[in-house]
């Protein structure tokens, strides 16, 4: 009898610790003011780690080193797996080398420094379309972290699970949730040590040191829809443009040793967001070889993308956004009259 | 670096828990991305740590039989559906589109562990793998010898396995290129990016 008692009351007790780890915290927290936080932190701390991104039944993974002195933020990220590649960041400047073709994609990611901006123009819009709400805390690769839920006010968007270091807010796992709250993707340190010794300056010197490889520039300049004799009828709700540009896209890599030649396509590409979610549409007129029928796929977790033909052009929509988002703004544009 | 690491569900268990560090952790991770079975248990345990986590349990009950079917055969699914790029052309729909391929597995994983806590009202037997079972239970908080009702689940047509498509990696490339305009992008986003495999140049 006495033993009856023990375990019913041990299992109360492991159906309240269930209820206790579910139960929301009723803590005030706001959109901007954490957003702040989580974009500052990673220009106080300097770290190494493992990086994992997981979708579906696949894994990337990257080692990770980032130091920061004054404005100035370094970053390597060496990919473990797939083609193989180093990838360094020097604030906007973004160096890719591919050991295996000895090319460096040297990229300058404008868009980089625009957060105090994109909250500053978006501020109203975030808070309009997502609702922010503290989790219960975690333990996360040994680290003690708060975790927020973004959860968005409509199917038009995917929500977030987000888990910072407490202390400074640096992102350590990051999910990102389809409308049914399912995982579609996510993004973690699987191992991560704060405040590690990154040396600035052997970074730099890696990233400076391009000797026996091509280095390439994306073809790449900035323009607006008008320009390029595009109007979009309707947006959806709280995506805005963020830009337009014109750009050759490398649809193949010459390959010089297999008799292959390289094919680029000029296209428009333009971005708009909500402020968390991101995509693109490029605009090419319609080649009936490539283009050969409108389509949908989901090419990577959270990323989706679309194709579609409108008139004498293809249109491909690309961004972290349900498909109905993507055909709806892929619906909406058309040419000038 | 040769990894012969040989790897259970407990090694991906503690690796996911931050119980392994320094060469042992990236050793251990180095042996999951070689192993589809490792990938299939660490997605495994992904979900029902956050089936824990989410706001409710999805609808569930499935039948006994159907759920052994289904476990029996999570090791033989194909791997390597996406891997980072893959253009999967099919008809646009005329309504809207499930925006999670997995979604049949994580149905049928979902289906399998409310059997568990179901299992708990009810009593039963849970159709788990020794080890699965002892897992999901300790997670779910519930004894893994019980028995679930039956009910009948839709099962979502498997999508097909497609090549990489090097034009889709292209304008995937140039999308998170300038995907500065997110703000998540300086926490994670980048590194996401960068992580995410892309074709040779």
């Amino acid at each position: 009898m006495k033993r009856a008692w023990v375990s019913l009351l041990l299992w109360a007790c492991g159906l309240s610790s269930v209820q206790s780890q579910t139960a929301p915290v009723a803590e005030e927290i706001t959109l901007p003011v954490w957003l702040q936080k989580v974009n500052s932190a990673s220009r106080q701390r300097a770290y190494t780690g493992t990086f994992v991104v997981s979708a579906g039944n696949t894994m990337s993974s990257a080692k990770i080193w980032h130091v920061c002195e004054g404005p100035l933020q370094m970053e390597r990220v060496e990919s473990l797996n797939g083609p193989a590649r180093s990838t360094f960041r020097r604030n906007e400047q973004v160096l890719t080398f591919f050991p295996e073709s000895k090319v460096a994609l040297s990229e300058s990611r404008e868009s980089w420094g625009s957060f105090p901006n994109v909250l500053k123009s978006s501020q109203g819009a975030l808070e309009e379309h997502y609702q922010i709400r503290a989790l219960p805390g975690e333990r996360v690769v040994g680290l003690d972290t708060d975790v927020v839920q973004l959860k968005p006010k409509d199917n038009w968007r995917f929500g977030y699970r987000v888990w910072t270091e407490k202390k400074s807010g640096l992102v350590v796992r990051l999910q990102t949730l389809d409308p049914d709250g399912r995982v579609l993707e996510q993004s973690a340190f699987s191992e991560l040590q704060l405040d590690a010794p990154v040396s600035m300056s052997k970074l730099t010197a890696m990233m400076n040191n391009t000797t026996g490889y091509r280095v390439e520039r994306p073809d790449i300049h900035k323009t607006s829809a008008e320009e390029q004799g595009w109007v979009l009828r309707n947006s959806v709700a709280g995506f805005q443009s963020t830009g337009c540009y014109r750009r050759v896209v490398m649809l193949q890599a010459a390959a010089p040793q297999a008799g292959a030649e390289g094919s680029t396509q000029a296209m428009t590409q333009c971005m708009f967001s909500d402020g968390l979610a991101v995509l693109s549409l490029f605009m090419e007129p319609y080649d009936p070889r490539r283009n050969a029928r409108e389509s949908v796929a989901e090419p990577s977790g959270a990323t989706h993308a679309l194709g579609l033909r409108s008139g004498e052009w293809w249109i491909t929509a690309v961004g972290e956004v349900p498909t109905r988002t993507l055909q709806s703004f892929a619906l909406a544009l058309e040419r000038k009259k | 670096m040769t990894h012969t690491k040989l790897l259970n569900d407990e090694d991906v268990s503690a690796f996911m828990d931050s119980a392994m560090q320094g060469p042992l952790a990236s050793e251990t991770l180095s042996a999951v991305l070689g192993s589809d079975e490792a990938k299939a248990s660490w997605h495994r345990y992904h979900l029902i740590g956050d089936m824990v986590r989410s706001e409710q349990l999805a609808p569930c009950a499935s039948e006994l039989s159907f759920a052994q079917r289904v476990m029996a055969a999570l090791p033989e699914q194909r791997p390597g559906a996406i891997d980072g790029s893959q253009w999967s052309p099919m008809p646009l729909p005329s309504g809207r589109r499930s925006a999670n391929a997995s979604g049949f597995w994580l149905k049928a994983l979902t289906g399998t562990l409310c059997l568990a806590v179901l299992g708990l009202l009810v009593g039963g037997v849970a159709p788990w793998r020794a080890s699965d079972s002892e897992k999901a239970a300790a997670i779910a908080g519930v004894s893994p010898a019980e028995k679930a009702p039956a009910v009948d689940v839709a099962l979502e047509e498997e999508r097909p396995v497609m090549a990489r498509d090097p034009e889709l990696d292209a304008l995937l490339s140039a999308h998170q290129q300038m995907g500065g305009h997110s703000a998540l992008q300086a926490p994670a986003g980048f590194l996401r990016n960068a992580t995410f495999e892309r074709s040779r140049p």
